[in-house]
């Protein structure tokens, strides 16, 4: 049982994962209002009363979503303590953003069930709710287990589980010196300590890495198609999703001006974004320079760039493109090859020559894109992953707990201070499993080591 | 001898001795059964009392009010602070014994005890009318009446030695083991454990060949357990250290066919912390040698304890083997290795306070509980009596925390984890372990110390005293300038405040004393110490304060001693039965029995609302 503080203030997405027209972020605790406040451009919150106004990241100065915000001043909440509660635009995009900013802004990831809980801890339940509450709980908690048996969660499970195997190893060797005194054992080389601390921290660093490719099997792939006017964007767009005979959804995508559809292909959904926004303007490179571009190509996970077979003679947009983004996987999609019989087909690992008009190659370029996620994410096949932001958090803890010992390790603090910092990370590390014992370092001290007078 | 007491302590051991000097203290009429009053507070094993996070018990204990801490600095032959090269919470002090000064100053000291008598006889069953103690049977039937009883038989209940082949039922060599209550709990409903532990042989002093042995002497400024020792100067009696050689492993190979441990004769679990050395040898093949500790057993003793060879192996192997050793190749054995298994009833039978779930005013403390150690058992013992005197009373348990005293942890893990082998202290086990240190246990306990009501005031006006002087003194630290012409001789560039200078291990652990000396001549020593581990340590300690206060909300949170738990249907299945077992006092205690998921907290949260 992890520990839970109930002075801090938490936050979650209250409305489930996905499509909908508005999601809700919860926050709730002691300094939810003053939290609240830091993420918005108000300077004050009536009570139950519905402000609109935007939220800010005060860091960029960037607005991230129009909104509506309500103050439920405790007592008066669901969970009895002060309560905000943000209703922002649906969709991917949005809520997990401005999460993510309340985050930095000084609230936590609430556990599952923990708005209940504290619900339950401030008296604002009674008998009968709380028993529906608990078959809720109970029951998320199964199909957890459910989740976890199956295929990549259990992989997961079994890779946190591997982790946490080399921190109980690390403090086995600190708590042996511990408790046994030096004439009873062996000491640890300091080089070799520091080593294997090393090893455990990048290997919480790979896992909380995974996220972006976690996130994609999650949430779906963004895909951005972009390309100067006239290149045949959106009929690539159109005729992908008219090929996969898929759609999920038409919803309204990060800003108004873009348009987001989704289609599912060999159990990845890709989200496909038209940039055709962008079209209205002689200077696309220049456009594209604008923040809104720019935070849809921060977000991508794949580009789409649209080359027109018809108009090749000056290529400085994408080759700029090309340059700008080297660092996302991007496709070059060459259409519009049916009105050039004469020029051979290309296809290789990031070029392809397409026409949307008849659909020629769409089958070859769907292919290519999952091809190209499993190739930098590690999307599909066997591959962990995480997909929860709690357990991104978690893994970053864990890793900053191990920062601390490694500094504290270099500052010459004798064992028990490390130990201190390793029981955080393993801890840390106990929050996406669940599984908690205090016991487990003794039992691997016994296990490996001859002690005892 | 009278017919009826307030309180009667079963076991004359190390719990026996500290529950009723306790409950004698606390004005309660006491009685002690025992088989053999001449063996009350014998060191059954090794001539030693204290260790690591044992040593932080028996100081705890001291400042309760207990006795161990006064009897072992009163006859300890050697002491040493251990872990001296690590921080301050994980020192602990440990003293070597002069076995037969400590079990008669012991002795003096309950002779010399008022309402206590002391009873020779054994205790052949308990009287119980309806779930309550009523009284214990003497061996001749004689019914002795009381309103409480704590048992601490140790390993005498349906004890059995094993040397070889050889089994004798015994409580400890030579001494006649206890029957009947074994039987008698097991009927009224208790489930009983059988565990396992050791000793080794004692040899002759005359037989050993010191040249080939490294010494171990103990500390020069030795370190007394009791705040109420006064002068102190012991004795430094070396021990000495001797190692095992291959020779030595392919003797007692050869004869694991012979060990009761391994021809499945021995059914108890033993303790993997103090393995036997056979035990040693078949886990840890790849070691070449095993380290062995020549400890006397008291001064001036021809009896010297071979720590690290304990063994159940047939006499002429234990011997054959031991002779094997560099420098004691002409042993003489006074007294052969055995193992000794005995009756124990699995500790979630109890609740903190130490008293039976199934039987009001009956007690258990001590190995009987399924611990190891005189420290623990000790610990125990004064905790139980306390408890049982405070029923009486009509006060509430007396109980710590987890973050209060290693007592605390000791008692929190017997009532809520499962014992598979004898339980033993470790400051491994602490988790708010830079809190409790061995030096400040009389800050962290004077709440507690000043509630049982046993110490003395002289001792609770010292406590107050440093815990004042403390608090001053931390704010003095920031404010005191030390200048660049100081008294430490420490090369400074500008003048700078003491707590700056400690954090920035300028001023270190050598430099208190001149710290009280030069700066502050009106306090303490002891206020000038903890003001610096304090200011040395602020943030880890403010750090292990800020996980406190969050488990605190957990620890709050009670739970009725008769709650449903069979009627909520969503709990998991083994989350159910491990609470029914359990029966946790707190959230806290819930959350930490094994194999209970977070999800088992929630709704058990849930359902306590109502």
């Amino acid at each position: 049982m992890s520990i839970i503080d109930h002075y801090d203030t938490i936050a979650a997405i209250s409305t489930p994962p996905g499509v909908g027209g508005i999601a809700v972020i919860r926050l709730s605790g002691k300094e939810a209002y003053s939290i609240a406040l830091r993420g918005i451009i108000l300077n004050r919150l009536d009570v139950r009363y519905a402000h609109f106004t935007k939220v800010l990241d005060a860091e960029t100065q960037e607005i991230i979503d129009d909104v509506v915000v309500t103050y439920f001043k405790s007592p008066a909440s669901y969970t009895g303590d002060d309560t905000i509660e943000i209703s922002c635009h649906g969709g991917y995009a949005a809520a997990p953003a401005i999460l993510e900013l309340y985050y930095k802004l000084g609230a936590r990831p609430a556990l599952p069930g923990e708005f209940t809980r504290r619900a339950f801890m401030n008296g604002k339940m009674d008998l009968i709710q709380a028993e529906a509450v608990a078959d809720l709980i109970h029951a998320v908690s199964e199909s957890g287990k459910k989740l976890a048996t199956r295929t990549l969660s259990g992989k997961l499970s079994q890779k946190v589980k591997k982790l946490r195997t080399e921190l109980t190893d690390i403090a086995s060797i600190l708590e042996l010196e511990l408790d046994f005194s030096e004439q009873e054992i062996t000491t640890f080389d300091k080089k070799e300590l520091l080593i294997k601390i090393n090893e455990a921290r990048n290997n919480i660093f790979t896992l909380s890495e995974s996220y972006s490719g976690g996130k994609i099997l999650r949430e779906g792939a963004l895909v951005p198609i972009v390309g100067r006017p006239n290149a045949g964007k959106s009929s690539l767009l159109n005729a992908l999703l008219e090929e996969e005979r898929a759609i999920i959804s038409h919803i309204p995508g990060t800003t108004r001006d873009t348009i987001e559809e989704s289609f599912v292909h060999n159990g990845v959904v890709f989200r496909l974004v038209d940039t055709a926004g962008l079209r209205d303007t002689d200077d696309a490179i220049e456009k594209i320079g604008t923040e809104k571009a720019k935070q849809t190509l921060t977000d991508a996970d794949l580009v789409l760039l649209v080359v027109d077979l018809e108009n090749i003679s000056d290529l400085t947009f994408e080759k700029d493109f090309l340059k700008t983004y080297s660092h996302l996987p991007i496709i070059v999609v060459y259409n519009k090859v049916d009105l050039f019989p004469n020029i051979p087909f290309i296809d290789t690992d990031h070029h392809l020559s397409v026409s949307a008009l008849n659909h020629t190659g769409l089958d070859i370029l769907t292919d290519l894109m999952v091809n190209l996620l499993k190739k930098h994410y590690g999307v599909g096949g066997d591959t962990i992953a995480i997909t929860k932001q709690r357990h991104k958090n978690a893994l970053n803890n864990a890793g900053n707990a191990l920062l601390r010992t490694k500094e504290a390790l270099a500052s010459g603090l004798s064992n028990e201070f490390l130990a201190l910092d390793i029981r955080e990370a393993i801890s840390a590390l106990d929050e996406i499993t669940g599984h908690t014992t205090s016991e487990d370092v003794l039992n691997n001290i016994f296990d490996h080591f001859c002690v005892g007078k | 001898m009278k017919k009826s007491y307030d309180i009667i302590v079963v076991g004359g051991g190390h719990a026996g001795v500290e529950a009723a000097l306790a409950s004698a203290r606390l004005g309660k009429s006491t009685a002690l059964i025992t088989i053999e009053k001449s063996a009350i507070a014998r060191m059954s094993c090794n001539p030693s009392i204290g260790g690591l996070a044992k040593g932080h018990l028996v100081c705890e204990l001291d400042v309760l009010g207990g006795e161990m801490g006064k009897a072992i600095d009163a006859t300890g032959i050697q002491f040493k602070l251990l872990n001296r090269s690590k921080g301050r919470a994980v020192w602990s002090p440990r003293a070597q014994a002069d076995k037969i000064k400590y079990e008669r100053y012991m002795q003096d000291v309950l002779e010399n005890q008022a309402n206590l008598d002391i009873i020779e006889s054994d205790a052949r069953a308990l009287e119980i009318q309806e779930n309550e103690f009523r009284g214990v049977y003497l061996y001749n039937n004689t019914l002795i009446k009381a309103k409480a009883c704590i048992l601490t038989n140790g390993t005498f209940l349906k004890g059995k030695i094993h040397i070889g082949n050889v089994q004798i039922p015994a409580g400890r060599y030579g001494e006649l083991p206890s029957i009947g209550i074994s039987d008698q709990l097991k009927e009224l409903g208790f489930s009983v454990g059988r565990l396992k532990t050791g000793t080794p042989s004692r040899i002759s002093k005359r037989s050993i060949d010191f040249t080939n042995l490294q010494i171990q002497e103990g500390d020069k400024d030795p370190r007394a357990f009791s705040h109420s020792t006064r002068n102190f100067d012991p004795p430094n009696i070396p021990c000495w250290l001797a190692y095992t050689c291959e020779h030595t492993h392919e003797i007692l190979r050869s004869a694991l066919d012979r060990s009761p441990l391994y021809t499945g004769k021995i059914d108890g679990v033993g303790p993997r912390y103090c393995p036997s050395i056979e035990d040693k040898i078949v886990r840890f093949s790849d070691k070449t040698q095993h380290q062995l500790f020549l400890e006397p057993e008291w001064d001036g003793s021809s009896q010297w304890y071979v720590n690290g060879f304990s063994s159940s192996l047939p006499i002429d192997i234990q011997i054959k083997a031991l002779r094997s050793v560099p420098g004691l190749e002409n042993a003489e054995f006074i007294k052969i290795g055995y193992a000794i298994e005995y009756d124990y009833f699995p500790s979630y039978q109890i609740r903190r306070s130490l008293e039976t779930k199934r039987i009001s005013g009956l007690y258990f403390a001590g190995q009987i509980n399924g611990t190891s150690g005189y420290e623990e058992a000790a610990t125990q013992g004064f905790v139980a009596a306390v408890n049982a005197a405070r029923k009486l009373d009509g006060a509430n348990d007396f109980i710590l925390e987890r973050h209060e005293a290693y007592i605390g942890v000791l008692i929190d893990d017997l009532c809520s984890k499962e014992t598979s082998e004898p339980y033993r202290m470790f400051t491994s086990l602490a988790e708010y372990r830079l809190l409790l240190r061995w030096d400040n246990a009389h800050l962290r306990l004077l709440d507690a110390t000043k509630k049982i009501g046993i110490q003395k005031s002289d001792m609770i006006d010292l406590f107050e005293r440093v815990k004042r002087e403390t608090y001053i003194l931390n704010t003095k630290f920031s404010k005191t300038r030390v200048t660049t012409d100081n008294p430490f001789n420490i090369p400074l560039g500008s003048t700078s405040s003491i707590s700056l200078l400690i954090r920035q291990q300028k001023i270190t652990e050598n430099n208190v004393m001149a710290l009280q000396k030069h700066y502050f001549p009106d306090y303490l020593l002891d206020s000038v110490d903890q003001a610096y581990v304090q200011t040395r340590y602020e943030g880890y300690i403010d750090r292990q304060f800020k996980q406190v206060k969050k488990m605190n909300q957990l620890e709050a949170k009670g739970i009725p001693h008769n709650f449903n738990y069979s009627k909520i249907t969503s709990l998991s299945n083994e989350g159910r039965e491990k609470f029914l077992k359990f029966k946790p006092d707190t959230i806290g205690q819930a959350s930490r029995i094994r194999g209970i998921s977070p999800a088992d907290i929630q709704v058990l949260l849930i359902f306590l609302s109502k």
